[in-house]
């Protein structure tokens, strides 16, 4: 048992009490002050952030939850809700593959995952991860000869804490909105990383990440610093469904570009997202915000959302740098009772700033998929521009496709263009491929991955075909 | 917040209520009854003042009605019939004319409305809560059963004598199966008054009933100006709304129209032009309740100097409606470095089986179009009058009655001084 | 009219490739194929004619399968099997071929993948190793020569953005490509000017082998003047009226449809 571990113990203050036998390490459900500073403590953080997540608590037990999106669900007991727990036991998790549920095996199987993969995504109790230890050391080792610095958040905490004071909370404020201000009274751990001035960082963060990612819980916090000059590609999330006991996910992430920098930034997100009835499944309500704070920066995001029960989330650039450029590429999945609230915001306010939004919805089975997006030109965004194309696929006749653009332009050299449209596979379509021999399954993901296209081209190359498989996946059985 | 908890009664709401109550037993029953009266203002209290923290009211000039002195209205009885001070446009050939000043029925006007047909009492959303007032205080109601074909203009005039005070005028259209009708309705005002003008329009349209609308807000630059419209739509009606909004410090139409009958088709084409200080803000929602409805939407705003321009436009596709064919062309141009364009086009749809698409431009003139004119040998402040004059072009010539897309068509010139300099109106 | 007025019919030879019987079909509540029998033979074309609404597209359409026709009465048999009990992907890789009169547009799908697709689903089929992208390539790159197609078309969209004679082309192409038993090909001529019917017509020629069989349905007998048909048949009101050879089509240039169809009324 760690030091922070014994002073919990002993300063019994704190009102929920803390369990800490060596079955758990999770207090119990409810959020005060004690439970803030006690995940500070057992982080062993310096005062500044503790005082910043303080302050994050104190604003957020003066908030209330939103409800404007177009997303109906069960109200959230955040009193119910116990807001630190350990790193599970691997003893805590399935004894082997026997034990796994058979539907998320047959899952894998389809996604091409393999067999030591599985055991890891399906949460088994294994002694070591294979080689990824190793090859993590050497993707370490090729990253620090280059100067990037790239781990967890709380060993940045530690090792970097200047970095973070300066920019922690600089692109995503602690009064943001309600579920990043939880997260930033709460959070626990996620990812950090630096990319120092003129460096191009010599691989995908996704390799890395993707191997060692460890459980981190429901409240994530990433940081990504490109200084001047710099470039990183990072990717989050996997192909594979992921196991996780946690309803509620609200994780940040902030993005910071300075000078002729440039982040690109990809998601794959497949949460357990409940089942044919619309039982169970995850709540993930993300903050993710990028701002381009030097000239000519470049911010791009680009996601496939096909999991969660519910998805809140608006990846966003602010562009204050001139001539900086933001863009969002998003393929938003939704069958049986999922339900998404998904888009960007684009802020423009440097001058010759430029954003793309390219936003394709498929809604199948009672899915409800809501494209959300702002653009906004401030006055002093002269020449500004941006491109929106928001496309909707339908397929049933139960299933709903909404758009919901906001577009305020207060500069009189600024153009906005923002395009909508609505399709459904017709039967002609498919009658076609029948006719030339290809199956209804194998049809319809040729024609949804054909309307995916655009956004499917923006993500890292082997990442675009384990895409295309995991939407195959998540939309079996949505048609014939 | 989507659930209050608690009724906000804001200082605004309990000032409309004292000069409601002020009023109140004054207030005529032939127009709303007083238990109707009294329901809106339970509603307006259970609602409350919008803020701009409302989706639907985001854009809206709130401050402005905020600070109207007084809500009730201050005349009360039929105008004497002396008009010719009012300087009233001149009459459009083979329309009769309805006259009313100051929300009340000019007497001497050719004819009394039909009282037989009092659409029932409209429940108002909260998008639209601003027709609750018009409920309260109303004056007078132009209600009108429409048989065969027709063509009726309502003139709504502000004199002099409302000043500082309120007017509401009201209308009341319910058009029998088969009927025809073209109205023109006109708000006019002169520019120096400050007054409120809150208008309510309810509109029903029998199977196969085909309405032409053409509105003309050209009310006076101090006043404060809201509409609210409803209109239902049974089995294969039409409806075509030609909008356009040049008048008022602030203006806000709240719209909503119902496709409710299989084939129903709605028409709206509007523009806005704004200059000064003057906001314009437009909340409209189509419903499409009923399979093969149909709907078209046209939007085109000019904002110059420090104008802003709204344009809210809500479709929603019900799973009932399939076949259901929307479109939505929305445009805004900022000529002045203080203006703002505000556009949503939001499509709501709950089934496949459907043609939904919007398209949304902000920006300056199209740059190929000015080179075009400029290899011409045209100066660039005329080349830029005559792409703002085409820009609006669509709209106004979709306005089919000569004498009124001339009126139209002056009245957004006058707001757009270079395309008067050009003379690019005959 | 009877069954024994038009070569084959009736007679059904067991190496028929196609054997329609008496075949009924409603559309929408509506009988619009109203006993229809033809058996074509391996190494044989055919030429389907007659006025519009005669039923020629539906004939077509119900033998590959699509949805929304109801059959009434009747047989069609495919190498000795119920055409009529297979789905539409197993007729196509079965060796069924329909080139369609309006070829939709699938945005995003390139035109090489969907062949690939279709090109493997059919040797799966047949038990034959599926082809890679390299021997894909191989195959396709002669018969886009063929059609006088640039290569540049493989990586556009299915269909997309394509001009009606591209369209037609591409029709062509994928036939080549899968090597049907049979092709039905509906109203290939249409909508192509005479350089391009004189490609299509080309590409059709090639495909005439003693295993093969090619029905076209055409409004217009000028296509048959490159691709010479053994038999000719009219169907009007739902029935063929008549069959012949391929003077049959030449008297229907010079006198119209209206003998036949007044004939089929009697």
């Amino acid at each position: 048992m760690s030091t922070p571990d014994i002073d919990a113990l002993v300063n019994r203050s704190y009102r929920h009490g803390f369990i800490t036998d060596i079955e758990s390490d999770t207090v119990a459900p409810g959020l005060d002050e004690s439970v803030v500073r006690l995940i500070s403590r057992k982080k062993g953080e310096p005062q500044f952030l503790l005082d910043w997540r303080l302050r994050a608590l104190r604003h957020w037990q003066g908030m209330r939850e939103p409800h404007w999106a177009h997303l109906r669900y069960q109200p959230i007991d955040y009193g119910a809700i116990s807001y630190y727990s350990a790193p599970k036991q691997a003893k805590d998790g399935p004894k082997s593959l026997a034990d796994v549920d058979p539907k998320l095996l047959a899952t894998y199987e389809k996604l091409g995952v393999p067999l030591h993969e599985r055991a890891r995504l399906a949460g088994v109790a294994v002694d070591a991860v294979f080689d990824s230890v190793s090859v993590a050391t050497t993707f370490k080792e090729r990253l620090s000869a280059a100067g990037v610095i790239f781990c967890p958040f709380s060993e940045a905490v530690q090792k970097h804490p200047a970095l973070l004071e300066r920019y922690l909370g600089s692109v995503v404020p602690y009064t943001d909105n309600f579920y990043a201000t939880l997260n930033s009274a709460v959070f626990t751990d996620g990812s950090f990383v630096y990319v120092p001035p003129g460096v191009r960082c010599p691989m995908e963060l996704s390799t890395y990440f993707r191997i060692n990612a460890a459980n981190t819980g429901q409240f994530e916090r990433t940081l990504i610093i490109a200084d001047k000059g710099a470039y990183v590609s990072y990717l989050e999330g996997c192909t594979a469904p992921m196991r996780d006991e946690n309803q509620l996910h609200a994780a940040v992430v902030e993005l910071v570009a300075l000078d002729d920098a440039q982040i690109k930034y990809s998601t794959v997100q497949n949460w357990y997202p409940g089942d044919e009835n619309g039982r169970g499944g995850i709540y993930n309500f993300v903050t993710k915000r990028g701002e381009c704070r030097g000239r000519n920066a470049r911010i791009s995001w680009t996601q496939v959302e096909t999991g969660s029960a519910i998805t809140w989330k608006y990846p966003s650039c602010i562009l204050r740098g001139e001539n900086s450029v933001g863009e969002f590429y998003s393929v938003a999945t939704v069958n049986n009772y999922q339900q998404a609230d998904t888009g960007t915001k684009m802020v423009h306010i440097g001058a010759n700033t430029r954003s793309t939004i390219v936003s394709k919805g498929i809604s199948a089975g009672h899915g409800q998929n809501a494209y959300r997006g702002l653009v906004k030109m401030l006055p002093s965004a002269t020449g500004a521009r941006n491109f929106t194309q928001c496309d909707s696929l339908l397929m049933g006749k139960n299933s709903g496709a909404h758009t919901f653009p906001y577009i305020e332009v207060r500069n009189p050299t600024a153009t906005v263009e923002h395009e909508a449209s609505t399709s459904r596979i017709s039967e002609e379509q498919l009658f076609y491929c029948l006719q030339r021999g290809i199956g209804t399954e194998d049809a319809v993901n040729m024609i949804v991955s054909g309307f995916c296209r655009t956004v499917f081209k923006e993500l890292p190359m082997e990442f675009a075909v384990e895409a295309q498989n995991l939407l195959a996946v998540s939309l079996e059985g949505a048609v014939g | 917040m989507a659930t209050p908890t608690t009724t906000h009664r804001s200082g605004i709401v309990d000032r409309i209520m004292r000069d409601y109550d002020a009023v109140a037993a004054r207030l005529p029953d032939a127009a709303v009854t007083r238990a109707a009266r009294g329901r809106s203002m339970h509603e307006l209290a259970r609602l409350g003042w919008p803020t701009t923290r409302d989706e639907q009211w985001r854009y809206t000039n709130l401050r402005a009605f905020e600070r109207v002195a007084e809500f009730a209205p201050r005349v009360l009885t039929p105008a004497s019939g002396d008009t010719a001070a009012l300087e009233l446009p001149p009459a459009l050939p083979g329309f009769e004319r309805l006259l009313y000043i100051d929300g009340v029925r000019d007497v001497a006007a050719a004819r009394a409305p039909t009282r037989d047909t009092i659409v029932p009492e409209t429940v108002w959303s909260a998008e639209q809560r601003l027709g609750l007032l018009c409920d309260m205080f109303a004056t007078d109601v132009a209600s009108l059963r429409i048989r065969g074909s027709s063509a009726i203009e309502v003139l709504f005039v502000t004199s002099a004598a409302a000043a500082g005070a309120a007017c509401y005028p009201r209308l009341q259209l319910a058009l029998e199966p088969g009927s025809q009708l073209q109205l023109v309705e006109r708000h006019l005002g002169a520019p120096e008054i400050p007054t409120l003008v809150c208008a309510n329009v309810a509109i029903e349209l029998g199977r196969g009933a085909q309405l032409t609308h053409y509105r003309l807000q050209q009310c006076g630059v101090h006043t404060v100006f809201a509409d609210t419209l409803s209109a239902q739509l049974t089995d294969e009606a039409s409806y075509s709304v030609r909008q356009v909004a040049i008048g008022a410090a602030s203006a806000r139409t709240s719209a909503q129209v119902q496709l409710a009958g299989r084939g129903a088709a709605f028409s709206w084409q509007a523009i806005a032009v704004g200059r000064a200080q003057q906001v314009h803000d437009t909340a409209l929602k189509v419903e499409h309740r009923a399979p093969d409805t149909r709907t078209d939407e046209v939007f085109r705003g000019i904002a110059d100097e420090h104008a802003r321009i709204a344009f809210s436009g809500h479709i929603h596709i019900a799973a009932a409606a399939p076949g259901a064919d929307a479109r939505q062309s929305l445009r805004g141009l900022i000529e002045g470095a203080g203006a703002e364009i505000d556009l949503r086009p939001r499509l709501e749809i709950n089934t496949d089986q459907v043609k939904a698409q919007h398209g949304a431009t902000t920006g300056a003139l199209d740059e190929n179009l000015m080179f075009y004119l400029l290899a011409r040998g045209i100066d660039r402040s005329t080349a830029r009058a005559l792409l703002k004059w085409a820009f609006l072009g669509d709209v106004l010539r979709a306005i089919e009655l000569p004498q009124l897309r001339s009126a139209a068509e002056h009245g957004a010139a006058g707001q757009l001084p270079d395309i008067m300099a050009i003379g690019a109106l005959t | 009219m009877s069954t024994d007025t038009h070569p084959g019919a009736g007679t059904a030879a067991p190496s028929a490739l196609l054997d329609i019987r008496d075949l009924h079909v409603k559309v929408a509540g509506q009988e619009v194929l109203r006993g229809v029998s033809l058996a074509v033979g391996a190494g044989e074309v055919h030429a389907i004619m007659g006025p519009n609404g005669s039923g020629k597209s539906t004939l077509a359409h119900v033998l590959a399968g699509r949805p929304g026709y109801e059959i009434v009465s009747g047989t069609a048999s495919f190498e000795g099997r119920d055409l009529l009990a297979l789905t539409p992907e197993q007729r196509a890789r079965a060796g069924l071929f329909l080139g369609f009169q309006y070829p939709v547009e699938i945005p995003g799908v390139n035109n090489a993948y969907l062949l690939k697709a279709a090109v493997n689903a059919a040797r799966r089929e047949r038990g034959v190793a599926e082809l890679d992208a390299f021997e894909f390539l191989a195959v396709v790159r002669a018969k886009i020569k063929l059609m006088q197609i640039d290569e540049s078309f493989l990586s556009r969209g299915v269909n997309e953005g394509f001009s009606g004679g591209e369209k037609k082309r591409n029709e062509i192409l994928q036939m080549l490509v899968l090597e049907p038993k049979l092709a039905l090909l509906d109203e290939t001529d249409s909508g192509l000017d005479i350089d391009a019917l004189k490609v299509v017509a080309h590409g059709i020629n090639t495909m005439r082998a003693a295993e093969r069989a090619i029905v076209l349905v055409t409004h217009y007998q000028r296509m048959l003047d490159y691709v010479v048909p053994d038999y000719v048949h009219v169907l009007a009101r739902g029935r063929i009226a008549r069959s012949g050879d391929r003077t049959l089509a030449l008297e229907l240039e010079k006198r119209g449809y209206d003998w036949i169809s007044e004939q089929a009324a009697a």
